[in-house]
Order: structure tokens, then sequence, then C-alpha cells
């Protein structure tokens, strides 16, 4: 379907590495389309920072499952075949629900990347490790705006409330990919590493926010917080009006 | 012409090839990691300082054109190597030539001074600055801003071993 990356199309690990570089791509968009929405103005330097990352690491991702066909991924693949997680198609509209999905979505990818720098597929390994580094300074920063507006005023901390039981639901189900044993096999990791490194997440998370007054609470993933398509078309919006020819 | 006198001209030509933001080579900020030759045909892998690194496609393009302006060589390929750069791959030549236009460099401990006076007096003052690879600073001894080159930033807990 695609021009062969290194990676054997179809595979679980594929499907599963191609799932993280659509995340970091939906998260890249949305980073560099809110950049503007900070409080204060050194936040919007920050945003679309973060935002270049993210689309930097889609780019090294799609490398590694696609060769050199990232333009045709990110362009022309149909929205069916995307395999981003629940909580990177959501589009929040506001800073709220903006801070408690990158909370989520950073602390989890920290965690799995722990797993994924130890696999056997080399070029994989060195690409995590490099992004973790990276990434590091995005989840201090989500962490500290996330403690910074709950600790604001009882209302900020209402809303936080308010945007992780939106959040959290998806979060809960986007950590491991479909097929985790599978995964796990093609990538030579030990059996299990990825619903243990879940685990830790769950427990460093919620954690996190009892130390703020906040909690994690159950709930159902609401199907409308998916907004995969509606975000592809403001991305091919431009490359639309002449595909092809870019 | 000999393999090594192409070698050591491609070397030279890549010494010329400045990073398209800073006044310093691509060769002082550590960038260059490998050259091999064969039969004319040079392939030369190259580090970015940070992944999502804009610039990266500009060098690309100058390297080639400086490589294949060496005699007998008569393409190049650039292959790009996924991390592995930190602030320790720039040369010291490449630490005076960034502190000149007010970008500090860390040291292997992480320490900075400031580009402008030496000053241990320095605080950062956001983690991102105007490009991926930077972060925005202060320092308090001669109450300057500058920037500091990037490094990756250690890891609050050790990577889990699965």
């Amino acid at each position: 379907m695609f021009a062969p990356g290194p990676l054997a199309a179809g595979s679980a690990v594929n499907d599963a590495l191609t799932g993280l570089a659509d995340d970091e791509l939906l998260i890249g968009h949305v980073l560099t389309s809110v950049a503007g929405w900070g409080p204060e103005l050194e936040i919007n330097i920050a945003l679309s920072s973060m935002g270049q990352d993210e689309i930097g690491h889609a780019r090294r991702l799609y490398a590694l499952v696609a060769g050199a066909d990232i333009e045709r991924m990110v362009y022309e693949r149909p929205a069916i075949e995307f395999r981003a997680s629940p909580l990177a198609r959501t589009c929040p509209v506001e800073w709220e629900l903006l801070l408690a999905r990158q909370f989520l979505y950073e602390s989890a990818a920290d965690a799995r990347a722990a797993v994924l720098a130890h696999s056997d597929v080399g070029e994989l390994a060195t690409l995590v490790t490099e992004m973790q580094h990276e990434e590091r300074y995005h989840l201090d920063f989500w962490l500290t705006w996330l403690r910074t507006t709950a600790g604001r005023s009882a209302d900020t901390r209402d809303r936080v409330q308010r945007a992780l039981d939106q959040m959290w639901p998806l979060a809960a189900a986007s950590f491991l990919p479909g097929r985790a044993a599978a995964v796990e096999e093609g990538l030579g990791l030990p059996d299990g590493a990825l619903a243990r490194a879940r685990d830790m997440w769950l427990s460093q998370t919620h954690a996190a926010c009892e130390e703020l007054g906040l909690r994690l609470r159950d709930g159902n993933p609401d199907p409308q917080l998916d907004r995969l398509e509606e975000m592809l078309g403001e991305m091919r919006s431009v490359y639309q009006t002449a595909p092809g020819r870019w | 012409m000999p393999g090594d006198d192409v070698r050591a001209g491609i070397r030279r030509a890549l010494a010329a090839v400045e990073d398209p933001e800073l006044p310093v080579s691509i060769v002082d900020l550590g960038m260059v990691r490998g050259i091999t030759l064969s039969a004319g045909a040079a392939v030369v892998e190259l580090v970015p300082t940070f992944l999502a690194c804009p610039a990266q496609w500009l060098v690309e393009s100058d390297v080639k054109q400086a490589v294949t302006r060496v005699p007998a060589v008569s393409q190049c390929d650039v292959v790009w190597l996924d991390g592995g750069w930190s602030g320790a791959d720039v040369t010291e030549t490449g630490r005076r030539a960034l502190a000149g236009v007010g970008l500090a460099v860390p040291a292997a401990d992480g320490t900075v001074l400031c580009p402008f006076c030496g000053s241990h007096e320095v605080g950062e003052t956001s983690p991102f600055g105007s490009a991926v690879c930077r972060t925005a600073a202060y320092c308090q001894g001669c109450r300057t801003p500058f920037e500091v080159l990037k490094v990756k930033r250690t890891l609050l807990r050790p990577a889990q071993v699965p």
C-alpha cells in the first residue's frame, strides 16, 4: 500500500508505529494551531516550539514505517487508515482541555518510550530515546501549567477537573496498541512489558493528580470528541487545492 | 586523485558549510558523523541538533553542493541519523563562534556561562527559545538576555528496563 519502509506493512509493529506517528502529527497540528492561547506571551512560543517538535517526530516515525513516502502518509492517506489513539484524535478547544489532554498524552508517551527504547529494532530504540529526551521538556511544561492552572482558584481547579473528566476515559484507552503481545514480540520486548509500563503510568498519573486535588474518574469515552476528519481537512486544505503538485 | 586526498577535500568542503541559522560550520557544530567514498560517490552522515530542526533540508542541499565540487567526486548523498547529538560535540572553535552571537553551549557538566561577560550568575528564563534547539536565559552579571543551545533534558527517573 505504501512504499516499503524498514518494517513490514500491515504487521502489528507497523500499525503500532503508524499510530505513534499519527499521534505525534495530530498533537503537533493542534499545538501549532493554538499558539496564541497562552496566559503569558512566552507560552505561545513554547506551544509552537513543542508543535514543531511533534511534527518532526511524526516525520521520523513515518520514515520508519513508510520509507520515503512521508508526504503521502500525511496528505493523501484515507482517514480510515489512520491509527491515531483516541486521545490524539481530540481537538481541545479551551486551555484546560488542552492542559488535561497534553499532560495525559505526554506522561503516557514518556512511560511507553521507556519501554520502546529497549527494542531490538535499533533504529526505533535510537529514535525513541532521542524523542524522549526532547519531550521531557514538554512533560515538564504541561505538569507545571497543570499545577499552576489548578492552583490559581477554586474555579480554575473545577475547570481542570471537568477537562480531566472528558480526557481521562480516552487516555485510559490510548496507552496500549491493539495487539500489544504481537508488538512486544516484533520489537524484541519481554512479554507484558507494555502492560507493566501502563500500570506504572496509571499509578504515577493518579498520584500526580491527587497532589493537586484532582481525580482521574472513570467514565465512558465521548465519541463526539473524535475530530480526526476535521483536523485532516484543516491540515490538507491548501494541499488539496492542487493535489500532488506541491 | 588518491582516495585520501579526496577525503581530505571533502572534509575541507564540509568545514566550509555553515549552519543556515548560525555563523558556525556544521563540522564545528558536531553534526558530521561519517564520510564514505566509493568510486567517486560520497555519502555524508549527519546528525541534527534537534529532530525537528527545520534547517536540515538546507544543510543537506549545501552539503551536496559543496561536496560535489570536490575534484573526483561525482555524487554525494546525505544520510540523517536519528539523534545522538549533544552540546559536547561542539568544538572549541564552534563554542567561540556561537558565544560571539550570544549563544552559549553548556559544558559537559551542564554549566552555562554568560556568552557576553562570562558570569556564572545565569538562569533559564524559558525552556523554549527562538528555535527548537535553543532555550532562553538571562545573565544577572551583565543584565543581558541570551540563548543556550538546548541539550538533552536529563530524565527525571532512569529509563525502565522492562
